[in-house]
């Protein structure tokens, strides 16, 4: 079956095999290729008269992942998700208007398999290919989002796992000089032993210095740029795109290790030649050989690449070259004539570099070792051609609520602010460098110095003006678990929200869809229902995703994860002079909730605490929460709102304490009487934002609103109390106490 | 001087090696104060690409990063090149009373090349070591300018026992050094900021100072003055919406005034 064609390069006999052989075939060089992909591969080559190199398998393997081809996802994601607004530019990163000068670069992916069995390694060079992904589009990366989901930190694993994470993003983040200016950390039990790491990079380019992912022209020359090419990530999206097996130490040397430092200079270099090449492309999943499929893609053309000319670590075959997916490298062409040039500034920053070969015309993609040609592949087949069609099924969702017996409100509360979803993440934000590049105006730590309080979004200043974005994540691993439709709406609305809440405007989304194994149908039928309830909010928002990634097959032998649509928020902010933020400024002033409250506790952190798995997940109504977003965004600009934050879990509880906390401030406040009260104040229906109103603007404010469901609940003031009052209740807790448990030291306030 | 520098303005480097990372937001400050920046790389003062020469600016700024990616101790590679590509003609740099600014990893870089305390030039004397958490630490601090007004070239502006903020973002900055080396820069009144709480109280304890250095030590200088290293960055506090509390009407732009001070000490000498 095998033989050895050149040094180091074999042929496989495939004509003529049968599915068992062609199977024995996958299992044995690992490809990772089922049997109507093997038999593809078998009929092309029978068709061309001859039999496949190593390389050429291992090349296909690559680009056939799930990974690398979205090849189970892309006609959904094509009909829900693709569909909505406009895009100027959907490449390695998504582009939309920034102001009349700049596009906004925004790129999201997930780096889960290899986080979860080199938590350090595996986070670091999540982020530093995201960087790349905004990098390569001839953008400067202005800022990282990092959404990440562990399982409870009780687990050593899982606790393990959390430390050597944030490590490793904090380390690679802050050394690249990045802000890492928003995200969030959720636990949930079926993350156990494993993690979800979700990274975000957002950048600007003046529109003149867009880069294509995709080759320029016939001729142009091919650099491989940036770090040297070694063992490293050898098959990491074959790893990727299947389930983590017990064996994971074994399965290392599939992660790669990243260096911020030979990044950095990259990023000078790459914005020096921004405008002097004609096509770029960072080398991710599936490395060389996926990269120059793609921008031979994209071009209609093709490539001819010599292996042998590529830049080593150490010494390794020709397929292992091929595939590769070593760290810090970019695949640029370059018009002949600007050569020079380029060179002149690689030479500068001391980037290696090497001219591995030329676009052509003829849209093949070849590859050749030693002069020999070891790769030939026709472009289309090579990377165009895989689309499959999984079987789904959506399952009914039983959301009858039994209820819980009220208890003690003010423990509730308390336990609620302790709990790991609601607690402060202040010793991880503290860790990331959110300030670099003096940019970040609005901080992911709001309020007042000395006890700062969780921020609904960060906002990055534009260098050359006032203009901003807000940035923002989000999912409810509780909703997806009991109803992935509405949970994944919940996503995007509480994204959205957020945005609201500094006073920008949506603009984008970004999504990271992490689920279990397309081939199980069940799985598949929740994939396509998170679509659906991305697409809910999306389309009344007008704001299109921009850019994401599907990772399937994060499933451990514990079970697969919870459905996890990832959701990052974009908003445009006219002026960040004018942004808002959600501690309490004022010890005379008014408190108004903007929202109707429901019983809808399904997922909700009060039936967590209450360990109850049932009830009705938080409905979506985008329009309503359109037309109230934009009555609170017109008051923001005309100055009426102090602060606003959004309700999410915990609800009015415990966004009110947060509020709180951030500004030192007391208040009463009468809850609503529509349901018992604990409902009231824990449910975390949808659409509701609380914002504090000075006395003298509440007239004209109540006028402004007289239009949606909102209430005057109560007041600020002075001194340390935060009181809740019903028919039913009469609650007073100090500050001090929530604070402390908010910044988990539960025990010391019980 | 070896050379007047060309034109009239004043022109400060900002001077980089591989991992520095703020060179372009301190670039910023200090032409928003009116000081010419060049971001220059340290190799163009001695390679073929791209030739600079020191002489040509008022003062030198290294900004702060995690240079050669400080696998070794902060700032000890940066500081070995800088002796290496500019071996004695820095210290005649600073004899001539030109200015160094160290930032963070410029901080660093200055105490692990001895110019900070610079009791003896070339002889480190004191560390930046590795906070007392063990962990990178990013927030907004409270600073009581402690030495005279005007002790160092960026205080001009500053009075004495004046609070300022910036924010901090690092791992390695818990100044120590042995206890005659802190008298010393004490009875030379070196030490220009130390952490305090919001009233300014000089506390010991977390979050007030925020990494456990000794004496509170956030910034100091050479017994001239015109050789400065701050943990705290500046750069990043030269708007009044780079403040944490600016949207509680705590808006404050303290970098600027030290920025500044520079400028008015630049255009005096």
């Amino acid at each position: 079956m095998f033989s050895e064609a050149l040094d180091g390069v074999f042929k496989i006999s495939v004509r003529g095999r049968d599915k068992e052989e062609l199977l024995e075939i996958s299992k044995v060089m690992n490809l990772g290729l089922d049997i109507e992909e093997m038999t593809r591969i078998r009929d092309y080559f029978s068709e061309i008269g001859r039999d496949p190199y190593d390389v050429e398998l291992y090349g296909l393997a690559q680009a056939w992942s799930e990974h690398c081809s979205y090849k189970s996802s892309k006609r959904f994601l094509r009909k829900y998700l693709l569909s909505i607004g406009e895009v100027f530019l959907r490449e390695d990163s998504g582009l939309r208007e920034f102001d009349s000068e700049y596009y906004y670069v925004a790129a999201m992916e997930s780096h889960n398999h290899p986080s979860a069995v080199e938590p350090y390694g595996g986070a670091a060079t999540g982020v530093g290919g995201i960087i790349r992904d905004v990098l390569c589009m001839g953008a400067e990366p202005i800022a990282l989002v990092d959404v990440l989901f562990f399982g409870p930190l009780d687990e050593p694993r899982n606790s393990y796992l959390h430390a050597m994470v944030v490590k490793g993003i904090s380390d690679y983040g802050n050394r690249v000089g990045i802000p890492t200016v928003s995200g969030s950390v959720k636990f949930h039990e079926s993350y156990s032993d494993y993690c979800l790491v979700n990274v975000g990079c957002i950048g600007l380019v003046e529109k003149s210095n867009v880069v294509r992912s995709r080759f320029g022209s016939p001729g142009d020359v091919i650099l491989l740029v940036g770090g040297r090419t070694g063992a490293d990530g050898i098959m990491g999206v074959s790893f990727a795109s299947k389930e983590l097996s017990e064996e994971r130490e074994k399965e290392r040397s599939a992660v790669q290790i990243g260096d911020p430092i030979t990044k950095e200079p990259l990023i000078h270099a790459i914005l020096e030649v921004r405008k002097l090449i004609s096509g770029m492309k960072d080398l991710g999943g599936g490395g060389l050989a996926v990269a120059i499929g793609e921008m031979s893609y994209s071009a209609g053309l093709g490539a001819e690449v010599h292996l042998d000319k590529v830049h080593l670590r150490q010494k390794l075959r020709p397929w292992e070259i091929w595939i590769s997916e070593s760290q810090e490298r970019m695949l640029l062409s370059v018009p002949r004539e600007n050569l020079e040039k380029v060179r002149e500034s690689l030479d500068f920053w001391e980037i290696e570099y090497s001219e591995i070969g030329s676009v052509t015309g003829e849209r093949k993609v070849r590859a050749y070792y030693m002069g020999e040609k070891v790769f030939e592949i026709d472009t289309d087949f090579f990377v165009g051609a895989l689309e499959r069609s999984r079987p789904y099924v959506i399952e009914e969702r039983e959301e009858k609520d039994m209820g819980v017996e009220l208890g003690d409100i003010r423990e509730d509360l308390l336990r609620i602010l302790a709990s790991p979803n609601v607690s402060s993440q202040e010793k991880v934000i503290r860790q990331y460098d959110y300030d670099v590049k003096g940019n970040t105006v609005i901080k992911p730590l709001q309020g007042r110095i000395e006890s700062p309080g969780p921020g609904d979004a960060s906002v990055i200043k534009a260098p050359h003006s006032w203009r901003g974005i807000a940035l923002t994540s989000d999912v409810n691993p509780y909703y997806m678990e009991l109803n992935p439709y509405w949970g994944a709406a919940s996503a995007a609305e509480e994204s959205v929200r957020n945005l609201i809440s500094v006073n920008s405007r949506p603009d984008s989304l970004l999504d990271c869809l992490n689920f279990g194994n397309p081939e199980k149908k069940e799985r598949m039928g929740e994939f396509v229902s998170s679509l659906k309830g991305l697409r809910l909010v999306a389309m009344e928002f007008g704001t299109p995703f921009i850019s994401g990634n599907v990772s399937f097959y994060n499933e451990t032998k514990r079970g697969g994860v919870v459905p996890t649509p990832a959701v990052i928020g974009i908003g445009i902010v006219e002026d960040v002079r004018k942004c808002v933020t959600m501690d309490l400024k004022s010890t005379k002033s008014y408190l108004i909730l903007i929202g109707e409250t429901k019983r809808e506790m399904g997922g909700s952190q009060y039936y967590i605490l209450k360990k109850k798995k049932y009830g009705m997940v938080p409905r979506v109504n985008p329009r309503e929460t359109k037309r109230k977003a934009e009555t609170i965004l017109k008051m923001m600009n005309s100055g009426l709102i102090l602060s606003c934050h959004d309700l999410s879990e915990g609800g009015l509880g415990v966004s009110l304490c947060e509020m709180a906390l951030a500004g030192g401030i007391g208040f009463e406040v009468k809850i609503p009487n529509s349901y018992r009260e604990d409902y009231v104040l824990f449910s975390e229906s949808n659409g509701r934002w609380i914002i504090e109103v000075e006395k003298k603007n509440l007239d004209v404010v109540l006028d402004k609103i007289s239009g949606i469901d909102h209430y005057l609940i109560g007041r600020t003031k002075k001194g340390e109390k935060l009181s809740f009052i019903s028919d039913s209740l009469d609650l007073e807790i100090d500050l001090e106490e929530v604070e402390m448990a908010w910044r988990g030291n539960l025990k010391e306030v019980m | 001087m070896e050379r007047e520098p060309e034109g009239s303005d004043v022109k400060a480097c900002v001077l980089i090696i591989e991992g520095t990372n703020c060179e372009q937001e301190t670039k910023r400050a200090l032409d928003l104060v009116g000081i010419s920046a060049e971001i220059v790389h340290l190799k163009q003062f001695s390679g073929r690409l791209r030739k600079r020469d020191i002489w040509d600016y008022h003062a030198i700024v290294i900004p702060g990063g995690f240079s050669a990616g400080d696998y070794v101790r902060a700032g000890a590679i940066f500081s070995s090149y800088l002796r290496t590509t500019l071996g004695r003609e820095i210290e005649s740099y600073i004899e001539e009373g030109r200015v160094v600014l160290g930032i963070c990893n410029g901080f660093q870089v200055l105490v692990e090349s001895g110019l900070l305390p610079g009791f003896n030039p070339g002889k480190p004397e004191a560390a930046l070591s590795v906070n007392t958490r063990a962990k990178f630490e990013c927030r907004e601090v409270t600073l009581l300018h402690s030495s005279e007004k005007g002790r160092c070239s960026i205080d001009i502006l500053i009075e004495k026992d004046e609070l300022i903020r910036m924010p901090i973002a690092h791992m390695e900055g818990r100044f120590l050094a042995p206890r005659e080396v802190l008298e010393e820069l004490v009875s030379n009144d070196q030490v220009i900021f130390k952490y305090s709480d919001l009233q300014g109280e000089v506390k010991s304890e977390y979050p007030w100072n925020p990494n456990g250095s000794e004496l509170n030590i956030a910034g100091i200088c050479n017994p001239e003055g015109n050789v400065i290293g701050l943990m705290p960055h500046p750069e990043r506090a030269v708007l009044e919406f780079q403040s944490q509390e600016w949207t509680r009407g705590g808006g404050r732009r303290d970098g600027f005034k030290l920025f500044y001070s520079l400028k008015h000490y630049l255009n005096e000498v």
